[in-house]
């Protein structure tokens, strides 16, 4: 069949090479349309449901927001569990779905029940789902800020609260219409606020209450439309226009008539501009400023969002005020672009070195040029297979690319025509005709395609095991395999088509076999080498077995990492700091360690958010801050080669110094993504759930203390849920009872008095400003003021027949003081509600060092069973990264042999032999020798990238024993002695063994040595390779044929195994 | 010996997803420093001077208990008079208007008694201000008072008392009223705290003497009172802003160059501004008094973790 279409394919060339050329233009074309990232997405399959829920505790929010979501929100389609977090001000609940499930289906879904929950919900508060974004979902970060001398029209200074008015309302505006931009989100200034503080002692002069202040506003601030009448023929709308334009006519408001004198607002309260009770801050080099930040819509193309956002931020500036100016602080498009440049920069490289190695050694710039056509022809086409499959393109996806192995085929088949037209041109004087070139192109293809196509076949083979993983490895490497797989199949494709057909087109004229000077070396110098292995075979096949025996050893002391850590070129410093420290002080902190950060010369700018943005879509405390270092690019360091690690740890001692930090390192798109993954990143984790959160604590403590003794712990802690300092106001019932008053009178006025209350809007175009009622921030701050704040009295009390009405002048007093009513009490509070799958939990999380993690968790799990006996109604989960490396060894132990067998199988299919198969197996174990001693060499630590680099080892390592193996059979069953046979089919083969493994291996030094961005991902492959190469070569080159001839020995001439069909 | 070499490769794979990335390292001294449950720690000068800490030595001081409360001014009892016609009948004249200062004796008004039908002159009582005049020429007195007057030049303050400040405070003790309309400001103490207590509102009444220095004191109008309730002077004080909690214990950080240590000290009274400390430090311990909030981080950051 393969012959056939092989026949095909060169009878019908034209046609063959028109659909190639098909086939590259839409590729061309997919090229346009393939998503380019950085790095493969892993974030699961998510909607967040924000609620703000302002002025609530941790405990009212999970209460009052969190449980009503939680519950409306089970059982869903597909749903793979929620877990939620209470926290002031916020619930925030995280609805996970399959891998999978659409993301829009989702949502539709979690829509549909929050309609429903609604109701449930208190006014004014109102569950928002997250932008549609994930975890790469960050791709532009602009600052907006003022030029130190730029004033306002009125003179003024710019203020964090008028640069938060621009973002709101000129620039976020703007950027949300931008495509594939799903929202803008919002962080620092203040949102423009309109306060009016009422003075407590004139309001109790007047006798009026904060309520009667926020109804007056409430009641005079409406517009109002009053239907039309018609009058001769036309209609009139009638509308009656109540909205206060501005302060002053807030000031005007009446609060009532007395004595003649109207009363107004402004008499008891003061009016102006306020700032809210913001939950976050954002900081520039030491500055506060207004940081905005562009989601990109799920399965958009970062690079071309980024581009566009950032076209569209240019003609924003224009619509700002003078002296107003928006800057960019965070591109991903130079991340992706210093990426990309890096992977087509060796790409480029290692194809120009292919083809002078392919022209060196066949010794026709055509054939070569054939050859290394294949290379682009394969990547289009993998292209249109990625855009069709949603695979982006990235480091991993791209950066694995092995093009040795893409032109393994196409070499072989080349250097075969090659060879078959010299020997065919050597016998006669005249060009090869026509008829005669294609009926040769067809021989030799179909000579070698066998071994060619079984060598693919064994290679994609191999990573299987990488298709076996789920989770967030899945989603890693996947897109890698399936790349990688795709160019495979399509350079076989080629190989079977396109090659041919070029062939026969193209390699017309003399075909004399030239007399190539390097080959013609390399075969003196293998000969006597040769013959002098197979003499010593035994020694040889010995020592091999003992190397690889001490590679095997070496390689057991190899660093591992499973997944390599793509260098985003900038760094994130996460400084922690103690629940509870207040957002002023965490500014105060986070300035001075920017100050710091900023001395550094290769820093470029620093930039910071503290706390929660507007959109939730990271929820965290005032006490932690996400601080972006940005680099300067390496030319203009002083030290343009100094590794990253160092300057990160140069720039922790620095900042170790500061009091009241502690800093955890990361990279903006890793954090982002860890973030959204799950809540626990660590080896293991010990869930309680329960309903107390005392008892759960207890429990949790206790956990916290077996598992420290577990052979292997390592960083053992209790999650941190408490420790937030609260005031407690606590009204006393009998108290109250004496006053008349109800406890929701006591909360409204500390409500109001405190947190503030929302009384109208002020509208200025389609600006709105609420106006808020609360106290002045002096005594919102004094302690003492607490508790003399008044609560109204209700006119109502009524009086029995013991009263005693005031006997004095100057009459009872309408209210009373909030702390003869309630007690006033600091407290520790919780902190943060975490719940899972409809239950509180605590999280104790344990990393396991020294000691395999299966066997950890079950000691754990029985120690804990023994010794921490919770209290009915609280159980114990386990969780954390075990479960997914566990389940992923699972899959391997089951996956790895089978693969294993797979390729022995067709080895077998390929040989109809076992010895044979087994003789070409054996080629595996050597060539991964070379690879291990240059890792070791370079100090490169194990890990996917490494193992990719083997697997592409394997493959070449078995596709040249297959095709040496196979020809040697060939000779044999021609007739030749066993051992003529060897040396004559050794040789034969020096030239494409030679050239498989040049082209392989320098086709990648630019990939080894290059340190652009990305590099370190495709280093280890590369260094792995290249190493592996040398062995491979010499493997294939005397330790195969040495071990032939050693598992031949004693059998007299048989009939050999060939190659069998497909 | 091939096959295994292979799963020896895949092994190593798997090798690789057991580890898991190196622990951010902590510096020893603190781990050393929570196993053995002193909590100091280390900040240079120049960082702490950066960052805002300041310091300053603890020493003796004035505690006061001062409370805010309203009051409100009235005229004092017997100052102020309402006066009537003695008898009824037409009025003849008017002397004076509504702010006209009189003294005891001065005719206020000439009444013809229906009885005696001979004018006679309405006198004021005492001497002081004309409050209110109810009356005008030609008006039929009767039982309505014809005026008011009273000697504003001292008022009375009433400040409404609940609760526990009933007992507080006492006649003698030292109160600040404060104008509401400008601020001013007038010193005076507790004359009396009144026996009785009002049912509904669960309160009485205290009254100070206010003398009306600048006139601008008027009866009804409402003020603020800042009641002192003591003031001793105490032995060691420290500002409320060195205090702060550290597992449960009032500290405060002492500097001992450049290293910082939490005392757990012992309060006594304490006021809106300062605290008194009975135990755990002595007069001259250089207390922070600046930025404590940041020792405290300092000290509890090796117990912070993400919590995300």
């Amino acid at each position: 069949m393969l012959d056939r279409i092989i026949r095909a394919s060169i009878a019908h060339r034209w046609l063959t090479l028109v659909l190639t050329l098909t086939l590259a233009g839409l590729g061309a074309w997919s090229y346009t349309r393939l998503p380019i990232d950085a790095t493969p997405d892993i974030t699961n399959v998510q909607v967040q449901v924000n609620t703000r829920a302002p002025g609530y505790s941790a405990l009212e929010a999970e209460q009052r927001v969190t449980l009503p979501i939680e519950t409306a929100l089970a059982g869903l389609s597909h749903l793979d569990g929620t877990r939620s977090l209470s926290r002031y001000g916020l619930s925030q609940v995280t609805v996970v779905f399959e891998d999978g499930t659409d993301i829009y289906f989702a949502r539709q879904q979690v829509a549909e029940r929050l309609a429903q929950v609604r109701g449930q919900l208190s006014d004014g508060l109102e569950p928002e789902m997250g932008p549609v974004a994930t975890g790469l979902g960050e791709i532009f970060v602009y600052s907006v800020e003022a030029a130190a001398d730029a004033r306002k029209p009125d003179g003024q200074p710019w203020s964090a609260t008028d640069l938060r008015t621009l973002q709101d309302w000129v620039v976020r505006p703007q950027l949300r219409t931008v495509r594939g931009v799903t929202d803008v989100n919002t962080i620092g200034g203040y949102e423009r606020q309109i306060h009016v503080t009422p003075d407590p002692a004139k309001l109790l002069a007047y006798g009026f209450t904060l309520r009667d202040l926020v109804d007056a506003i409430a009641r005079n601030n409406q517009n109002v439309g009053a239907g039309y009448i018609e009058r001769n023929g036309e209609q009139f709308l009638v509308r009656v226009p109540g909205q206060v334009a501005d302060l002053a006519d807030l000031g005007n408001i009446v609060l009532d008539r007395r004595d003649g004198v109207p009363i107004r607002v402004r008499d008891v309260a003061s009016i102006g501009e306020g700032m809210e009770l913001r939950s976050g801050a954002a900081t520039e080099n030491g500055q506060e400023v207004v940081l905005g930040t562009a989601f990109m819509l799920i399965g958009e193309n970062s690079r071309a969002v980024s581009q566009r956002t950032a076209k569209r931020i240019a003609e924003v500036q224009k619509s700002l005020p003078v002296g107003v100016a928006i800057k960019p602080v965070y591109d991903r498009t130079v991340l992706v672009d210093r990426t990309i440049a890096t992977v087509s920069k060796n790409l480029f490289e290692g194809a120009l070195l292919v083809i002078a190695v392919l022209f060196a050694l066949l010794g026709n710039f055509r054939a070569a040029l054939i050859t290394a056509a294949v290379i682009p022809l394969a990547m289009l086409m993998t292209v249109i297979g990625m855009v069709r499959g949603g695979v982006s393109g990235n480091l991993m996806s791209l950066g694995a690319l092995d093009f040795g192995l893409i032109v393994d085929g196409a070499v072989i088949i080349i250097e075969n025509a090659l060879r078959r037209f010299g020997e065919a041109q050597g016998s006669r004087a005249q060009p090869l005709t026509r008829d005669e070139r294609f009926e040769l192109t067809a021989l030799a293809t179909s000579e070698v395609i066998r071994p060619s196509l079984f060598g693919v076949g064994i290679i994609t083979a191999v990573y299987l095991p990488i298709f076996a993983l789920s989770g967030v490895e899945g989603k890693m490497f996947h897109p890698m395999a399936i790349t990688v797989v795709l160019a495979l199949t399509s350079a076989m494709l080629l190989c079977l088509t396109f090659v041919p057909a070029v062939v026969a087109v193209a390699l017309s004229g003399s075909m004399r076999p030239h007399g190539n000077a390097f080959l013609e070396a390399a075969r003196r110098l293998y000969e006597p080498v040769l013959q002098w292995a197979l003499r010593l075979r035994v020694a040889i096949v010995a020592g091999a077995l003992l190397l690889v025996l001490a590679i095997g050893f070496l390689a057991t002391r190899l660093g591992s990492e499973f997944i390599p850590s793509l260098d985003e070129g900038d760094i994130l410093v996460q400084p922690l700091r103690i629940p509870g420290t207040s957002l002023s002080q965490s500014l105060t902190m986070q300035v001075q360690l920017e100050k710091r950060l900023q001395a550094f010369p290769e820093v470029e700018r620093v930039f910071s958010k503290i706390g929660t943005a507007e959109i939730a879509s990271d929820p965290m405390p005032p006490s932690m801050a996400d601080t972006y270092v940005m680099l300067k690019s390496r030319d203009r360091w002083p030290d343009p080669r100094k590794p990253k690690a160092t300057l990160v740890s140069e720039i922790e001692s620095a900042i170790r110094v500061l009091p009241g930090n502690n800093y955890e390192f990361t990279q903006p798109i890793q954090m982002r993504t860890n973030e959204l993954i799950s809540g626990v990143r660590a080896d293991v984790a010990v869930k309680v759930y329960g309903d107390d959160m005392d008892t759960l604590l207890d429990i949790g403590r206790r956990i916290e203390s077996v598992t420290k003794k577990v052979a292997g712990a390592a960083d053992v802690k209790l999650e941190q849920v408490t420790g937030l300092p609260t005031i407690a106001i606590v009204p006393d019932r009998s108290a109250l009872a004496r006053y008349g008053l109800n406890a929701a009178d006591v909360q409204a006025t500390v409500g109001t008095a405190i947190g503030g209350t929302v009384a109208s809007r002020l509208v200025e175009g389609d600006r709105r400003f609420d106006i808020v009622v609360r106290l002045p921030e002096a005594l919102r701050q004094d302690r003492g003021a607490l508790g003399d704040l008044a609560v109204p009295r209700p006119d109502s009390a009524t009086r029995d027949e013991s009263s005693r009405p005031a006997s004095w002048k100057g009459g009872a007093p309408a209210f009373v003081p909030l702390r003869e009513v309630a007690t006033i009490s600091d407290q520790m509070g919780p902190n943060q509600i975490n719940r899972e799958d409809g239950k509180r939990r605590v999280v104790v999380t344990a990393n396991v060092r020294g000691r395999d993690l299966g066997g950890f968790v079950q000691e754990l799990r029985q120690r804990i069973d023994d010794q921490v006996k919770p209290a009915p109604g609280y159980w114990i989960g386990y969780g954390g990264t075990f479960q997914q490396l566990i389940s992923a060894s699972q899959r391997l132990t089951l996956v790895v042999p089978v693969t294993l067998a797979v390729i022995f199988g067709l080895l077998f299919m390929a040989f109809g032999s076992v010895r044979d198969a087994l003789i070409v197996f054996s080629g595996v174990p050597l060539a991964l020798t070379g690879g291990v001693v240059a890792l070791l060499l370079r100090g490169i630590p194990f890990s996917i990238s490494a193992g990719v680099g083997f697997i592409a080892l394997s493959g070449v390592a078995v596709l040249n024993g297959l095709v040496m193996i196979a020809f040697i059979n060939t000779l044999r069953k021609d007739g030749r002695p066993l051992d003529e046979a060897i040396v004559i089919g050794a040789l034969g083969r020096l030239r494409p063994v030679l050239m498989t493994a040049l082209v392989a291996s320098l086709g990648f030094i630019p990939m080894a040595f290059n340190v652009g961005a990305g590099s370190e991902v495709q280093r280890p492959l590369a260094t792995v390779v290249i190493g592996g190469i040398v062995s491979s070569t010499v493997l294939t080159l005397l330790v195969l044929p040495a071990l032939y001839r050693l598992a031949y020995r004693t059998r007299v001439p048989d009939a050999p195994s060939e190659l069998q069909g497909l | 010996m091939t096959r295994s070499c292979l799963i020896l490769a895949i092994a190593l794979a798997l090798g690789g997803c057991g580890k898991s990335p190196p622990p951010a390292d902590k510096p020893e001294a603190q781990e050393a420093d929570q196993a053995t449950g002193s909590a100091r720690t280390h900040i240079e000068a120049a960082v702490a001077a950066q960052s805002g800490v300041r310091t300053a030595p603890v020493g003796p001081g004035v505690i006061r208990d001062e409370h805010d409360v309203n009051g409100l001014l009235v005229p004092i009892d017997g100052r102020d008079a309402h006066i009537v016609a003695r008898f009824p009948g037409p009025v003849h004249a008017v002397k004076v208007a509504v702010g006209d200062r009189v003294t005891a004796g001065q005719t206020l008004a000439v009444i013809e008694s229906n009885v005696s039908l001979s004018d006679y002159a309405v006198t004021a009582p005492l001497s002081g201000t004309v409050l209110a005049r109810d009356v005008a020429v030609g008006d039929l007195a009767g039982d309505k008072p014809l005026f008011e007057i009273a000697d504003l030049s001292t008022l009375w303050v009433d400040i409404h008392l609940f609760g526990a400040d009933a007992e507080h405070l006492r006649a003698g003790l030292p109160v600040e009223i404060i104008r509401l309309s400008d601020n001013a400001q007038a010193k005076t103490r507790i004359d009396r705290v009144l026996p009785g207590m009002a049912t509904a509102s669960q309160s009485t009444v205290a009254r100070a003497l206010l003398k009306n220095s600048d006139g601008n004191w008027r009866p009804g109008a409402s003020v603020r009172v800042r009641v002192s309730v003591s003031e001793s002077p105490v032995a060691r004080v420290v500002p409320l802003d060195a205090l702060q909690s550290l597992r449960g214990q009032d500290v405060v950080f002492i500097r001992e160059g450049e290293n910082y240590e939490a005392r757990v000290v012992k309060l006594g009274r304490r006021d809106g501004h300062h605290a008194e400390v009975l135990d755990g430090v002595a007069v001259g311990d250089e207390v922070v008094v600046a930025q404590s909030y940041l020792i405290k981080a300092d000290i509890e950051k090796s117990s912070v973790a993400d919590s995300d």
